[in-house]
């Protein structure tokens, strides 16, 4: 079984090979940046954990060096959220090796037990400093083998912690995954997820952002879980198989859940959980799925397949006439 | 007119740039073709044998310098990713792992230390501590790893857990680690015991990615991801060197020479020169040519090659490079080079149209050249470094002494007062302080310091020669003069004597261009046809083209300051290497760019290059002395194949712990005798340099062939002991008594190892017996010849075959010899043949005899009688004595019979005769005497003597009838 899913992601791997940029949050999600805050930051500001760890997967026919890029890494200046005034130490970790990926805690939701598991390779403080404002900083270069090797990905895994470890400030950045350390250039066949998504919503109204869990063949049942949307988003649930499924909306600081049928047709597909804004604000929000085992289930920056398509079920009826 | 002034403008805003390309290196890049597939590079190390170690992302390879081998197949962590390499005291190398765990390989084969379960932590590092075999490894999440003769004691460090940790270092009683949080200093005692010390505050939080005492210096450099820090060895006190800052420093390394290495995370490698207070960078990047610039790993091996191991483009070796070739033809639009010379750290070149300057820009050690615009167009001739100024010979102008920007004109005159403004051969400056200038056409003036002629030397003054073409004051003070068609003379300053060493038929040539002179103050002399004499005060000694020089036209020569003598033709230069006796040339324009040198266009500088002139350029021979050394290497005999396949040769030894490369006591069985020997002398920077010779000691008489090849095979050895010799040479003509070997043996087949040769005598001892025993009971006269015939057949063939090999020896591979000395063995065994077929023919009679008698004797003996005595005179008669079984002091009787030949049977016994009472019973033997029987028997312990007779009566008279009748008599 297990052999079977390996076989249908390295499918769908493969299929997302089509040279999209590693950029995260990907460019199907319509997320401008993620968002993590310093830990002294009450959560009302929409940070549950001052924690997000994403995880990149490089395929282990790349062999050259990668370098993961992150874009903004300060907290200060442009694009990050000010909470009096910029007091916030922003912690980057790039972890490899054994157990960065398969140590359970790794997958877990909240940053609490061996979440830092495996090798840590690199390892970036950053506070307020102008010079990487709006600039690039860039880990590496990086031996893919210096990732974990998981079958199921058929490749290289790198998980990067971004931690707020001190100050109240929000910081607003993005990723890449590259081959050249100066400029994005996407690595072929790479992908991103992470297991809790900590980002900002788009500040306009009627704009859609969307989150594309995987689901594998033993998932019967999900629960969808957000954060902090503040009654102004509405959370809509799509797949092969649903089209346009309201799921609950949470308040300010609040969490909120609803559960959700997985029906055959959407076993070893993706689904498209989308947060349409329904208002002007500078909204940042944490959302995750499970499943019926309260397992957490991946976000894919690079949705697996492709983001999905409703099928339209046309039913024919033969009439008397006819 | 027109065209001169154009040229003139031409040149004058010329400026040739060299810092594109690589300074004085050449590169090689080790990939696929050397059968190398790593692309990230984490660890280099040359063992003490010479080979290098290199830890990739495709494991761990050796590199001789003409063979990688992937060890791989031979590591029980395939797959894991090599991060730390060190080798321990005794030469073993110690492996750590990026998954954890510690091996040791011993002869191209891993054993584990420690296990990746007692140590599942990347290993970041290794190193050795004093004392024998005690080393020190240290791990991602801070456990110090102490293992002294594989007794290991793990030491976990809190404050380090957490961290990213890059390297250690040990300085004095003192471990360095570099992490990601600046440097953490730890004491360490002499029971290898760790305990904290301090951090460095000037690194406090700065992500520490190498350090590296320098011990050239005694410096510490610490590279950084926001620069390089160095302090002095005592003080630890950092402070940033600024030429790098902002450059995240990956690795540190110093060459042999001092020099300090650098290599970046992304903008290449850099190498920093230090001279005195000052310093210049030499920085190589993708953009001139270097392969990445992702620097992960730097190491310099014993042979001043620097590796540079790169992440994601494999390992580059950077070659120093013979020669560097600067050309001016795209620039310059010059065609001939006068003379060289370094003045105020700049090398001047003087050309036929102008003068050329070259220098390093601040800090930075690429050479670039200009023309000198105020002699830009002028026919430069030649060129003096004198005190603080340049001297520079302008044809048609005369003398000029200039100082970087000002030309002064030097208002030469000779004794008489008569303006010398005569083109300028060559100006050279005595001991004294005294200026020597060849002047065209006019001989050689001497200038005091005040430019006032005080000497000159021309046919006016009964001089032998107006056309000087080399002065040489020696370090006596004695003046050497080469001329062009009257040769060599020499000035004693002493006794103002000169002595016309050609013309009075003291030196052959008449033609000179070039003289120097070397430490030993043996005086060299390049001539124009008859090569290059060194004269050591007693003799002339030539060499010349038959000698080895690439030409007997040897236009400049001048010594390296290893006594090396550089010659310089028009087909490329000659080094004549005196000390070895040997010559070598290169004459590739590959090699040199140009190949032309010009007549006295040659100079040295300060760091001992030479640099000759050429009709486009210069050509910098780079560091002769120490890149033309003649090295004595060890040859390492590294595998023993049979039948050209590898071999475990551990099955063949009883060694139980492998120290060497090949195991000792090898012996192979007598069946895998076609062995073929692989050696190599490591020379990793032009490793098809090397000659070798070789030889089998219990095979071979002589030494092989000299020969580039690096395998020799022999075949179908026969068993016994041998010794393999490999000797090695940089050069053909030269060879040292040292050389290496294995002792190996080929084991004796079963057949002829002692037990066997035992059991093969003791069978054809039986088969003997066994034809003898036989052949009593063969009937068939035939069969029993041929077992006679097959035994003696087995028992010389026997001898035969082990002789054989022996016999080959003796008379070599000519067939006639062989013939004769087959004959004199089968003349040698002729006797014995003979004698053995006599014994075996008379005891076929016997045996017969035998067969007969078992047969007869069955109807004698009975229950009351058996036969005591048997006598067969002849074999074809017998006498046989019975005597009663329960009496036996009654009178017996003799009784005989005879063979029937034809029949083939006995006749019918016959008793002829009682055994009187006197003789008794005991007849003891038979014999015949003069033709007689007797029988001696033993009465009252006396021997005695009884005549047999035949008689033709009988006391009682057989039943069967009697042919003949003996009696016995009385003695």
């Amino acid at each position: 079984m297990m052999k079977k899913f390996s076989i249908v992601i390295c499918i769908y791997v493969c299929l997302a090979m089509q040279a999209h940029a590693q950029l995260v949050p990907g460019e199907f999600e319509h997320i401008e940046y993620l968002m993590t805050f310093g830990k002294e930051c009450p959560t009302e500001w929409g940070d549950d954990d001052f924690s997000q760890t994403f995880f990149f997967i490089i395929p282990k026919t790349f062999t050259h060096p990668v370098y993961i890029r992150i874009y903004d890494p300060e907290v200060g200046g442009n694009h990050d959220v000010l909470n009096g005034q910029f007091n916030t130490k922003m912690k980057y970790q790039l972890y490899g090796g054994p157990g960065a990926y398969t140590n359970p805690d790794a997958r877990e939701i909240d940053p609490i037990g061996e979440y830092k598991s495996g090798n840590l390779i690199a390892s970036k403080t950053f506070g307020a400093n102008p010079e990487y404002d709006d600039q690039w900083y860039t880990f590496g270069p990086i031996n893919p083998l210096e990732g974990e090797f998981v079958d199921q990905f058929d490749g290289h895994v790198l998980k990067l912690i971004t931690e707020g470890v001190a100050g109240d400030d929000g910081n607003l950045y993005k990723y890449f995954l590259s081959t050249q350390h100066d400029i994005n250039k996407e690595v072929e066949g790479a992908n991103a997820f992470t297991y809790e998504y900590s980002f900002r919503l788009p500040e306009h109204s009627k704009q859609v952002v969307h989150l594309y869990p995987f689901i594998e063949e033993d998932v019967v049942s999900i629960i969808q879980h957000n954060f902090d949307l503040d009654n102004i988003a509405h959370v809509m649930l799509y797949s092969v198989a649903k089209n346009r499924i309201a799921a609950g909306e949470s308040g300010n600081d609040k969490w909120i859940q609803s559960q959700h049928k997985i029906l055959d047709a959407e076993k070893n597909t993706t689904l498209d959980v989308q947060i349409l804004t329904d208002g002007e604000a500078q909204n940042d929000v944490v959302a995750y799925i499970t499943n019926q085992h309260d397992e957490a289930i991946a976000f894919f920056s690079n949705p697996i397949g492709g983001p999905p398509k409703y099928k339209y079920k046309v039913d024919v009826k033969k009439t008397k006439n006819d | 007119m027109i065209r001169r002034f154009l040229l003139l403008v031409f040149v004058s805003f010329q400026v040739l740039f060299t810092e594109a390309g690589i300074r004085d290196f050449t590169k090689k890049v080790l990939d696929e073709n050397q059968d190398f597939f790593g692309t990230f590079i984490y660890n280099v190390v040359q063992d003490q044998d010479g080979f290098l170690w290199i830890g990739s992302d495709d494991g761990l390879y050796r590199y001789d310098g003409r063979k990688m081998i992937n060890l791989n197949e031979r590591d029980s962590t395939v797959g894991d990713l090599v991060t730390a390499m060190q080798v321990s005291t005794d030469g073993h190398l110690y492996l750590g792992y990026y998954h954890g765990g510690i091996s040791i390989v011993e002869h191209s084969q891993y054993r584990k230390v420690i296990s990746k379960d007692d140590l599942p932590y990347k290993v970041i590092d290794i190193i050795n501590l004093p004392g024998e075999n005690n080393l020190l490894a240290l791990t991602s999440n801070g456990i110090f790893v102490n293992f002294r003769n594989e007794i290991q004691v793990q030491t976990p460090i809190e404050e380090l857990s957490g961290l990213i940790i890059h390297d250690l270092a040990h300085i004095d009683n003192e471990l360095l680690v570099a992490t990601s949080d600046g440097v953490f200093v730890y004491n360490i005692d002499a029971a290898s015991k760790i305990t904290p010390n301090k951090m460095i505050e000037d690194l406090e939080y700065v992500n520490c990615k190498s350090i590296f005492l320098d011990e050239y210096t005694d410096r510490i450099w610490v590279g950084t991801d926001e620069g390089l820090y160095f302090t002095s060895r005592s003080e630890l006190n950092f402070k940033s060197f600024a030429e790098f800052d902002r450059l995240v420093i990956n690795t540190i390394t110093t060459d042999q020479r001092g020099n300090l290495w650098l290599g970046s995370a992304n903008n290449g490698l850099f190498e920093v020169i230090f001279n005195n207070d000052t310093y210049k960078v030499t920085h190589f990047s993708e953009s001139n040519g270097l392969e990445s610039n992702e620097i992960n790993y730097l190491y310099s091996d014993r042979e001043d090659e620097v590796w540079v191991g790169t992440f994601g483009k494999g390992l580059i070796q950077l070659n120093r490079a013979d020669f560097h070739h600067y050309s001016f033809r795209d620039y310059f639009d010059i065609d001939r080079t006068r003379a060289l010379v370094m003045h105020n750290d700049m090398r001047y070149i003087a050309t036929n149209l102008g003068l050329i300057r070259g220098y390093n820009k601040p800090y930075k050690d690429s050479l670039n050249f200009e023309m000198v615009d105020e002699f830009a167009g002028k026919n430069v001739s030649a060129l003096l470094s004198y005190e603080h100024t340049l001297l520079v010979g302008v044809e048609g102008e005369g003398l000029y002494s200039f100082d970087e920007k000002i030309r002064t004109p030097v208002g030469l005159t000779n004794k008489a007062g008569e303006t010398m403004d005569y083109p300028i051969r060559t100006m050279e400056l005595h001991p004294n302080g005294n200026v020597f200038i060849s002047f065209s056409g006019m001989g050689v003036v001497e200038y005091d310091q005040d430019w006032k002629a005080i000497n000159e030397w021309n046919t006016t003054t009964q001089f032998y020669h107006n056309e000087i073409f080399a002065v040489h004051p020696d370090a006596n003070g004695n003046i050497w003069f080469g001329a062009y068609g009257a040769g060599l003379a020499f000035l004693n300053r002493t006794t103002n004597e000169i002595r016309y060493l050609t013309k009075d038929d003291n030196f052959p040539s008449y033609d000179i261009n070039s003289i120097i002179e070397d430490g030993n103050g043996d005086v060299w002399i390049a001539t124009a046809g008859q090569g290059v004499f060194k004269y050591d005060g007693e003799t002339f000694v030539r060499y010349g083209k038959a000698d080895g020089l690439l030409s007997d036209f040897a236009n400049s020569i001048t010594i390296d300051r290893s006594g090396q003598a550089w010659v310089g033709h028009r087909k490329g230069v000659s080094i004549i290497q005196a000390d070895y006796d040997i010559i070598r040339t290169f004459y590739h324009p590959e090699d040199l760019g140009e190949t032309e040198s010009l007549i006295n266009a040659i100079d040295k500088d300060d760091d001992g290059n030479i640099w000759v002139g050429n009709p486009y350029g210069v050509t910098k021979i780079v560091l002769p002395h120490l890149h033309h050394e003649i090295r004595t290497r060890s040859t390492h005999i590294t595998d023993i194949r049979l039948f050209y396949k590898p071999e475990d040769l551990t099955a063949y030894s009883e060694e139980s712990k492998i120290d060497n490369i090949l195991p000792s006591g090898i012996l192979f069985p007598h069946d895998k005798n076609h062995i073929t020997f692989d050696f190599v002398s490591i020379n990793l920077k032009n490793p098809d340099a090397i000659y070798y010779k070789y030889r089998l000691e219990g095979y071979d008489r002589e030494w092989s062939p000299i020969s580039k090849t690096n395998l020799a095979t022999y075949t179908n050895l026969d068993p016994g002991e041998y010794t393999f010799q490999i000797m090695e040479s940089d050069h053909d003509d030269y060879w040292q008594p040292n050389f290496s070997e294995v002792s190996f043996g080929v084991d004796l087949p079963y057949w002829n190892k002692w037990w066997f040769l035992i059991f093969e005598m003791f069978i054809v001892g039986l088969v003997i017996l066994l034809t003898f025993k036989f052949l009593s009971k063969v009937e068939n006269k035939l069969i029993a010849r041929l077992l006679i015939y097959v035994s003696l057949f087995i028992f010389f063939e026997s001898i035969h075959t082990r002789f054989e090999p022996y016999l080959d020896d003796i008379s070599g591979e000519i067939p006639i010899f062989q013939v004769v000395t087959n004959l004199i063995l089968a003349l040698l065994l002729f006797p014995v043949e003979g004698f053995v077929s006599f014994v075996f023919k008379k005891k076929a009679d016997h045996e017969e005899f035998d067969i007969r008698k078992l047969i007869f004797p069955q109807k004698i003996e009975n229950r009351y009688s058996r036969i005591h005595k048997v006598y067969s005179p002849d074999h074809m008669t017998v006498y046989y004595h019975i005597r009663d079984r329960k009496h036996p002091n009654r009178p017996s009787f003799i009784y005989y019979s005879k063979w029937n030949v034809e029949d083939k049977k006995w006749s019918k016994d016959r008793k002829y005769a009682h055994f009187n009472e006197q003789a008794g019973n005991q007849v003891l033997e038979f014999d015949k005497v003069g033709g007689h029987l007797i029988m001696r028997v033993l009465i009252d312990s006396e021997m005695k003597a009884f005549p047999v007779k035949e008689s033709k009566t009988s006391k009682r008279t057989p039943k069967h009838s009697a042919e003949s009748v003996f009696a016995m008599s009385k003695p």
